[in-house]
C-alpha cells in the first residue's frame, strides 16, 4: 500500500476508456505494468475483488503499476474493444512518463519505459488482452516483446453466452435466461459463440505467429464449477491451473487469508 | 499495518496522497474560480447562496458558482475522511489561507449549515481548527476505496441522473418521464447496450441509474468495511447523504420499478440472488440507518 499511490482515473490517458479505468502507480519507477481487463458486463476494478489492495501489500509488486482498464463490454464489438485497449496499451508502452503525467501520476523520467508488461484478462478479457497482444506482434511493434498473458477463465475459445449475460454486473442480472438471450442485443456475443469468425481470426493469428510470449500465455486458470467458458487449449497455451469449487466470476477474485492464490501465481509471472 | 514502519516513510507516504487530492479535486483551481465570491457584497452573496425556495436558481453564473462552491464543500469532505483514515498528511496550517478565508465567509457558513446541512462540514471545522492532527485510524486501503467510489459519482451519466432526480430537466427529460420508461424492460436494456456516445438523454439517465445501484452497493460494501469504525462509515456516508436522504425516495422507487420490470425469476430465486425490491429497501434503510449515529 504504502509503495503505490492512491487510484489515479485515467479518463486523460487518451484512450476511450470507461470512466471507472483507474491505476495505482508503484512511487519508484517501476519494472512492469500490469494491466487488467474485466470480461462481459465487468468492471474495471471491482471484477478483480481484493486483487489490487492484495497485491500492493506484497514486496513483488513493489514496483510494478497496476493498470484496470474499463471499456465498453456489452455495447461494442470484440474488434472494436481491442482498439480500444490496443491504443491504451500502446500508450503505456510508447510513452508512459507523458501518459503519466496528463493523468496525474507520479514522474518518470523522460526515457522511462516498461521491461514488462503482463495483460491480464477475465473471460471476455482474456480473449481481447490476447488479440491485443498479437495485434501488437504483427504490426511489429517493439514492446511486443515486453507483453505476456495471464488469463483468468478465459474466452478465448468461445462461451455459453446465456450464462455469460447471467453472471454481468449491473442491470442485466436481473433478466431471466430465456429472454436475456433473446433481447440483449451485445455484439460481442456473436464474437464468442463457439467457432464464430471472431474467435477463428484470432487462433488464425496465433498461427501465423507462431511460439510467442504473445501467442502463448504465461498462465491459464479455470475453475471447476464454470460453466460459462470453454475449457480446451487455446494455440500452444500450458495445461491450464485448475481452481477447485471457484466458479467463473470468483477464479480471479482473490479473498484475504483464504483464497491468495490469484495473487500468488501473479506474483511468479512478475519474476 | 503501520506496525515498524519508518515514521519519516510513513510521513512521506501521506504528503504525497495529501497532495494527489488537491490535484485530484482541482483543489487550487476551485479557489481561484470563487475568488469572485468572496469578493462581492455580503448581499450579493447572500441572495446567490440563497435556498431554492426563496427563489428558483435558474441563471448560468448563479449555477456555476454554487456548483463550484459545492465542489470545493465536497473536496472539505474528502479532506476529513482521509484525516480520519489516516491517509492524509495533516500539515500547519491544515488548509490553504484562500480555503479559510471562503469557509469563514458568513454567507457560505449560512449555506453549509442551515440552508443545505453538510453534516462533514462540522467535523472538518471542527478539526482544522482544533488542529486535531492525530487520525483515529490506518485505513488507507479504504480511503482509496472510497475515491475510487467517488470517482463513478462524477461520471457524466450519474450526475445527469442525479439532476433529473433533483428536479432539473435534462433534454426532454424529466423526472417523471424517467420513470416511465424504466416500467419498459426493452427499454433499459436497449439504454445499457447502446454505446455511450450514441445515447440519447434517456439512454444516459437510464445508464445512469444502473450506476447508481451499482454505487450503492459500493458504498454499502465500504461500510461493512469498518463495521466497528463508526467516524469512517460517517465519513463516507456523509458525503452522499443527501441523496438517501433528502432524494431517497425517489431514487428507491425508481430503482424498484426498473428492477421490476426487468426480472423474471420467481420470489425463491430472486431472493437467493438478493434482487428483490425488498433487498432495495433494506440498502436505503441500512444507508439511513447510518446517519443517526451521533456526529
Amino acid at each position: 500500500m504504502l509503495n503505490h499511490t492512491l487510484p489515479t482515473p485515467l479518463d486523460k490517458l487518451g484512450a476511450s476508456l470507461s470512466l471507472e479505468s483507474s491505476a495505482r502507480w508503484a512511487r519508484s519507477p517501476a519494472k512492469v505494468c500490469v494491466v487488467y481487463v474485466h470480461g462481459y458486463g465487468g468492471r474495471a476494478v471491482a471484477t478483480w475483488g481484493e486483487f489490487p489492495d492484495l497485491a500492493m501489500e506484497q514486496p513483488e509488486f513493489a514496483e510494478v503499476d497496476l493498470v484496470f482498464l474499463g471499456y465498453e463490454s456489452r455495447s461494442r464489438t470484440a474488434a472494436f474493444n481491442v482498439g480500444v485497449l490496443y491504443r491504451a496499451v500502446s500508450i503505456l508502452a510508447e510513452e508512459a512518463p507523458a501518459a503519466l503525467k496528463r493523468v496525474g501520476g507520479p514522474e518518470r523520467e523522460e526515457k522511462f519505459a516498461y521491461e514488462r508488461i503482463i495483460l491480464v484478462g477475465h473471460s471476455l478479457g482474456g480473449a481481447l488482452v490476447r488479440d491485443v497482444a498479437m495485434s501488437a506482434k504483427e504490426m511489429g511493434k517493439n514492446w511486443a516483446d515486453k507483453l505476456h498473458l495471464a488469463l483468468f477463465a478465459p474466452a478465448h475459445l468461445g462461451a455459453n453466452v446465456i450464462e455469460l449475460v447471467q453472471m454481468s454486473l449491473g442491470f442485466l442480472k436481473y433478466i431471466g435466461p430465456f429472454k436475456a438471450i433473446a433481447q440483449i442485443k451485445s455484439p460481442v456475443l456473436a464474437d464468442l459463440e463457439k467457432n464464430s469468425d471472431y474467435l477463428k481470426a484470432l487462433m488464425d493469428k496465433a498461427n501465423r505467429i507462431g511460439i510467442h510470449s504473445t501467442t502463448q500465455a504465461k498462465i491459464v486458470i479455470h475453475a471447476s464449477d464454470d460453466k460459462v467458458v470453454y475449457h480446451n487449449t487455446f494455440f500452444r497455451d500450458p495445461p491450464c491451473v485448475a481452481y477447485d469449487k471457484h466458479s467463473h466470476t470468483s477464479c480471479c477474485k482473490p479473498v484475504r487469508a483464504s483464497f491468495q492464490d490469484p495473487v500468488n501465481i501473479l506474483a511468479g509471472v512478475l519474476l | 499495518m503501520n506496525q515498524g514502519l519508518e515514521g519519516a516513510q510513513l510521513d512521506e507516504f501521506r504528503r504525497a496522497n495529501l497532495a494527489q487530492v488537491w490535484n485530484l479535486y482541482r483543489g487550487k483551481k476551485r479557489m481561484a474560480e470563487l475568488a469572485p465570491v468572496a469578493q462581492m457584497a455580503a448581499n450579493d452573496r447572500s441572495r446567490l447562496l440563497r435556498h431554492h425556495e426563496t427563489a428558483d436558481i435558474d441563471s448560468e453564473i448563479e449555477i456555476h458558482y454554487r456548483q463550484r462552491l459545492d465542489k470545493l464543500l465536497h473536496l472539505c469532505g474528502i479532506l476529513e475522511a482521509g484525516w480520519c483514515s489516516g491517509a492524509l498528511a495533516f500539515p500547519d496550517p491544515p488548509i490553504p489561507a484562500e480555503l479559510d478565508a471562503i469557509l469563514s465567509l458568513p454567507e457560505v457558513c449560512t449555506y453549509f449549515q442551515n440552508t443545505y446541512p453538510l453534516a462533514h462540514m462540522e467535523r472538518f471545522l471542527e478539526r482544522i481548527h482544533a488542529k486535531r492532527v492525530t487520525p483515529f485510524y490506518f485505513e488507507p486501503t479504504w480511503f482509496a476505496a472510497l475515491l475510487r467510489l467517488d470517482a463513478n459519482i462524477r461520471d457524466k451519466k450519474m450526475v445527469d441522473l442525479l439532476l433529473i432526480v433533483d428536479g432539473y430537466w435534462s433534454g426532454e427529460i424529466n423526472f417523471r418521464s424517467l420513470v416511465a420508461a424504466v416500467q419498459q424492460r426493452e427499454v433499459i436494456i436497449e439504454a445499457i447496450t447502446t454505446p455511450r456516445d450514441l445515447r440519447s438523454p434517456l439512454q444516459l439517465a437510464i445508464a445512469g441509474l444502473e450506476a447508481f445501484l451499482l454505487f450503492c452497493d459500493d458504498l454499502q460494501e465500504l461500510l461493512d468495511r469498518v463495521e466497528s469504525k463508526k467516524e469512517l462509515q460517517e465519513a463516507a456516508f456523509d458525503l452522499y447523504r443527501y441523496w438517501f436522504l433528502v432524494r431517497g425516495e425517489e431514487l428507491k422507487s425508481i430503482l424498484k420499478k426498473a428492477i421490476a420490470a426487468l426480472s423474471d425469476f420467481n420470489d425463491d430465486e430472486a431472493e437467493a440472488r438478493l434482487l428483490t425490491p425488498g433487498a432495495i429497501d433494506l440498502l436505503f434503510a441500512r444507508a439511513r440507518d447510518y446517519t443517526a449515529l451521533p456526529v
